[in-house]
């Protein structure tokens, strides 16, 4: 029993978590604490800190005059602005009338969703949704969810995630291998969120709520068959083909496997058009997926559908790439050690309770997680429980870290980014 | 620690947040394994340094604060798991099968089970390391009563294995 025990408790000495996080909650619970006692002394209700809340929002609204028209069409809609401003294909979609407004509420227990439209292409989808309550919440969010048919056959996505913009509004965005074989959808989803002066008490609130919508794709992807080959400082790289459609651009290429050189990523590729106007990779979602030696392989880049540009190139100059027999991180856990690294980049190995952490200079262009596979000596994959990674700068320093659970004295880890560039010039014309 | 006084404790903001401070990834741990997911664990944190804070002046004895704390997080964890109703949740079950480590989820589900007072001796000598002496004087109870009371929390765990299937 006392060994269950001691397995139990081991289980948790892993901390997946930062200390600057703990500090957050623990200043959030001392605020929580500072303005209740404002409320008391001031006997103010949420009602007043709802409108406050609003005027601040007003100073945001600026943008372009197509896109403020346009906005204009659906009450309420302002917001839109700050959930698609990192995104330029997603605001052209906006802008050209491409919005699906749905706009349907639902209510259970004290909590109301809203989905207040989509964005719909073949292969993706964004559900932009506003979450409210006649309570105070904080901590708001949406959990496990999915979207349906109408037949309740759930959507097979290659990738989901969620983008919460501020405490009751934010988009989920889908993203489908193949097109999407369905326009009637139900969006099914957890609602979470924790009431705020309430004496302390912290109830979480949860519902799970549903929600039916209808949303068409009336827009054909144009694609472009590139089947180039380019040579970058004797390296090459194929690409295959450029797809766009109003969500984003996937640009279909690979490294060469006979690479005397390991590409781990291109840093900078983007679409230019003949005005030199620039959509690049993703800034705030998935950016590719695959392995980059792999045919399949795909970057995601923002999307220019809505655009007519007369000419169109796929560019790019920057690869992080190591030498191949190289292309691997060798650490000593126990003497806290660098046995391999590249580059000798890296510096300051610690080990300490499950958390790998190695620091380089700082650099400006560099921010990767430099972590790939987790090998033993005799190049037997160490499977982790716990995938967390953290990056922090201080004015001269990158330190990276990693939870990693082993008995192994020395590892090796695969780089999956590093600090190590070959550039040239590359131009691609589409048309 | 030991230079936080108990009148600074509840006299000053920055001598409290440094004890919660000390003691977070105690809390934390804590958290985790009755709601066994990060967000969640972080927003107790932040609702257990609100309680504690709004509390601190029911500290008897600075000595007592770990366990105090402790007590705090292990009744929010309580109260979350109670409103949402999935102290055996398939869904959880379902996620850890995949770690392989099946005996713990039942283990834990039994020591979720227990009465508060139980429940939280064993998190204060299993989970958080306490030896009999610490608790006695921590509970203020001799240390004969508190063995009692751990070794009986702990037939009452077996029991609960053994009905379950568990083999041990």
């Amino acid at each position: 029993m006392k060994k269950q025990l001691k397995e139990w408790k081991k289980q948790y000495d892993v901390l997946e978590v930062r200390d600057h996080e703990l500090d957050q909650a623990i200043e959030a619970g001392m605020q929580k604490a500072a303005k209740q006692q404002f409320w008391k002394r001031w006997g103010i209700t949420p009602v007043v800190t709802v409108a406050i809340i609003f005027l601040s929002f007003i100073t945001i609204i600026n943008a372009s005059p197509t896109f403020a028209a346009q906005v204009a069409k659906y009450p309420g809609m302002e917001k839109l602005i700050e959930l698609v401003q990192f995104d330029k294909g997603q605001k052209a979609a906006i802008e050209n009338d491409y919005f699906q407004v749905i706009n349907k509420s639902v209510t259970k227990g004290d909590l109301t969703l809203t989905l207040d439209g989509v964005i719909r292409d073949a292969h993706g989808l964004v559900l932009f949704y506003t979450i409210s309550s006649d309570k105070g919440l904080e901590r708001v969010r949406l959990e496990n969810s999915k979207i349906t048919d109408d037949k309740e056959e759930e959507l097979t996505y290659h990738s989901k995630s969620y983008h919460p913009q501020n405490e009751v509004q934010g988009t989920i965005e889908y993203y489908t291998e193949d097109p999407i074989p369905f326009d009637d959808f139900t969006f099914t989803t957890e609602v979470v969120g924790v009431e705020t002066l309430d004496n302390g008490v912290g109830n979480q609130l949860r519902e799970t709520i549903s929600i039916d919508f209808h949303a068409e794709n009336t827009k054909e992807s144009i694609q472009y068959q590139v089947d180039e080959t380019v040579k970058i400082v004797g390296q090459k790289v194929h690409i295959n083909s450029v797809m766009i459609q109003p969500l984003r651009t996937t640009v279909n290429l690979y490294a060469d496997p006979e690479n005397d050189m390991r590409i781990l990523s291109i840093d900078d590729i983007t679409l230019v058009d003949e005005k030199g106007e620039e959509w690049s990779g993703i800034r705030n979602g998935m950016t590719a997926s695959g392995t980059i030696e792999d045919e399949n392989y795909e970057v995601y880049l923002q999307s220019n559908y809505f655009e007519q540009p007369e000419s169109l190139s796929l560019t790019f100059s920057e690869i992080q790439a190591v030498k191949r027999d190289e292309d691997y991180f060798r650490f000593d856990l126990e003497k806290e050690q660098i046995l391999h690294d590249p580059y000798d980049m890296f510096y300051d190995l610690t080990y300490e309770n499950g958390w790998l952490s190695i620091s380089m200079d700082k650099m400006e262009n560099y921010h990767m997680n430099p972590f790939g596979e987790i090998l033993d000596v005799d190049g037997n994959r160490i499977e982790q429980i716990r995938s967390s990674f953290s990056h922090q700068s201080n004015q001269k320093t990158s330190i990276f870290k990693k939870a990693i659970q082993t008995d192994e004295r020395i590892i090796d880890i695969k780089l999956s980014g590093y600090p190590n560039w070959i550039e040239q010039k590359v131009a691609i014309p589409l048309n | 620690m030991t230079d936080v006084t108990k009148k600074d404790f509840r006299k000053n903001n920055d001598a409290f947040v440094y004890i919660i401070t000390t003691y977070r990834a105690d809390l934390f741990r804590t958290a985790m394994a009755f709601l066994k997911n990060k967000e969640e664990a972080l927003e107790a944190i932040q609702e257990v340094t609100f309680r504690a804070y709004k509390k601190r002046k029911q500290l008897r004895d600075i000595r007592y604060v770990k366990t105090w704390l402790i007590r705090i997080m292990i009744n929010y964890c309580n109260d979350v798991l109670k409103k949402s109703k999935r102290l055996t949740d398939d869904r959880k079950l379902e996620n850890k099968a995949s770690v392989d480590n099946s005996m713990s989820i039942w283990l834990e589900d039994a020591i979720h089970h227990l009465k508060k007072a139980d429940q939280e001796l064993i998190y204060f000598k299993y989970f958080h390391g306490m030896t009999f002496p610490e608790l006695a004087e921590q509970l203020k109870i001799l240390e004969s009563t508190v063995k009692t009371r751990v070794y009986s929390a702990l037939e009452k765990l077996k029991r609960q294995l053994v009905d379950e299937g568990g083999e041990l």
